[in-house]
């Protein structure tokens, strides 16, 4: 069957639509090309080909250096997915009770826009810091602790415990975590949000990302590169590996007076 | 095309636990620099450079060099992902003023410190007509639809249509006469893989 010259053109009009702008065929699109013998795949992918090429070109002709922060992200994601992880985890119950949805928006734990302030889970580059509640309220007099509440996302599988502990006169803390599924890092990884009195609600303090491991309660030393002058609230999200700059706001976790 | 032994792509396909920090090393600027331009913000911009990246090593092990580059390979990916946030979000940016560039189609970068695959590809580039150019300067490097594209030139939106597509051939002809892609051997790739259908989601 021969084509006719429009149906022809408007098929491969189709395909470079595509190529340029995403999407994909109809069925019955594909089925006209198939019985027109021109094959629509091989068409968009080798123009998309082509376009990748001179975005390429265009990119690499100006280049511009990402943020350091970001790179550094990227980095943290990459041993996400390549290393394993190095978070301590112990046990974990899987008690099927989940704590009721504590609405954010009134707690004041607002995850909407979030701007990335670099805080990260310790990485002890500098002096340890203490890794059990006990010795970390010992060492830290200052510091606040609240308990942690679930919402109703699926991630919180057990009866949420452990609490938020952190010093604002050294902005170091430490986080117990318990009731939260174990978490596969190359497809999620959960991240926790500092809410500070003296800055917008509305940008809480990132700090960082970390795992759950199969049956885990978890214990996380934080350590802010920013100054948390009064700490108000934390917040633990469900986010893609590394984290993410604007939170979806899928909240598993709060912890707040 | 001649295969690149031991490539980075081929390495994270492998689990190179090296090889992804060599990946964000080498490919950041390229990924950041096509995220900025299709990205409504920065924040977005950093979100989506962490979601291609993160496509980019879950599908490393379909770079085939024989068919492209690994830059090109990258840029595609990054393309398809930027595309479809856009597409999620459905806002495309808009641009509402043309950048200087594009008014003057035939004036061009400086590329005396490009690499070979760069120039060839600005070179085919520069072959097409400046109708040409422009319209898929709006497209490609500023994620115009094609609609905005007729609003902002004033060709009818057929005309537009016409112009990307044409364009594209003669690109994809060009860089395939090059060396550069390789559409045969793409071709051969896709009968083995999916079709891409709406119904597939294959994008």
């Amino acid at each position: 069957m021969q084509p006719s010259p429009e149906a022809r053109e408007a098929l491969l009009e189709r395909a470079a639509d595509v190529a340029l702008y995403g999407g994909g065929f109809e069925a019955d699109e594909l089925a006209i090309a198939a019985a027109l013998g021109i094959d629509l795949d091989r068409e968009c992918a080798s123009l998309e080909l082509a376009a990748a090429e001179i975005a390429a070109a265009e990119a690499t002709s100006r280049p511009a250096r990402p943020p350091a922060e970001l790179e550094a992200r990227l980095a943290r994601v990459a041993t996400a997915m390549y290393a394993p992880s190095s978070i301590p985890v112990a046990r974990a119950q899987l008690a099927p009770s989940r704590a009721s949805w504590i609405p954010a928006i009134a707690a004041g734990l607002v995850i909407g826009s979030l701007g990335t302030i670099a805080i990260t889970i310790a990485t002890a580059r500098r002096k340890p810091l203490a890794s059990d509640p006990v010795s970390f309220v010992r060492s830290h007099p200052d510091a606040v602790h609240w308990r942690w509440t679930g919402t109703e996302d699926a991630h919180v599988v057990g009866q949420v415990s452990g609490e938020a502990y952190f010093d604002p006169t050294t902005d170091e803390g430490l986080l117990e975590i318990e009731g939260l599924a174990a978490n596969d890092p190359t497809r999620e990884q959960y991240q926790l949000w500092i809410f500070d009195a003296m800055r917008d609600e509305r940008y809480p303090i990132d700090g960082g990302v970390f795992d759950i491991g199969a049956n885990g309660r978890t214990r996380i030393p934080v350590r802010a590169h920013l100054d948390v002058s009064r700490p108000v609230g934390f917040a633990v999200t469900v986010e893609p590996p590394g984290g993410v700059v604007v939170s979806e706001r899928r909240i598993a976790l709060i912890a707040k007076p | 095309m001649q295969p690149q032994p031991n490539s980075i792509l081929e390495r994270v396909a492998r689990g190179d636990a090296a090889a992804p920090n060599e990946c964000i090393a080498r490919f950041s600027g390229l990924v950041w620099s096509l995220a900025r331009k299709l990205c409504v913000s920065p924040a977005d911009a950093e979100d989506a450079v962490q979601e291609i990246f993160i496509d980019l090593w879950k599908s490393a092990a379909r770079f085939d060099p024989s068919i492209a580059s690994e830059t090109t390979f990258v840029a595609m990916i990054a393309r398809r992902r930027l595309i479809d946030r856009g597409r999620r979000r459905m806002r495309r940016p808009e641009v509402p003023q043309i950048p200087e560039t594009v008014a003057d189609p035939r004036e061009r970068v400086d590329t005396t410190e490009s690499g070979e695959q760069q120039v060839l590809a600005q070179k085919a580039f520069s072959e097409l007509r400046p109708e040409q150019q422009q319209v898929l300067q709006l497209a490609i490097h500023h994620g115009l639809s094609h609609e905005q594209i007729a609003t902002a030139t004033g060709m009818p939106l057929g005309t537009v249509k016409t112009h990307a597509r044409r364009g594209l051939i003669k690109i994809r002809q060009i860089l395939a006469e090059q060396g550069v892609i390789s559409p045969d051997e793409l071709a051969r790739n896709i009968r083995d893989g999916e079709s891409r259908s709406e119904e597939d989601g294959a994008r």
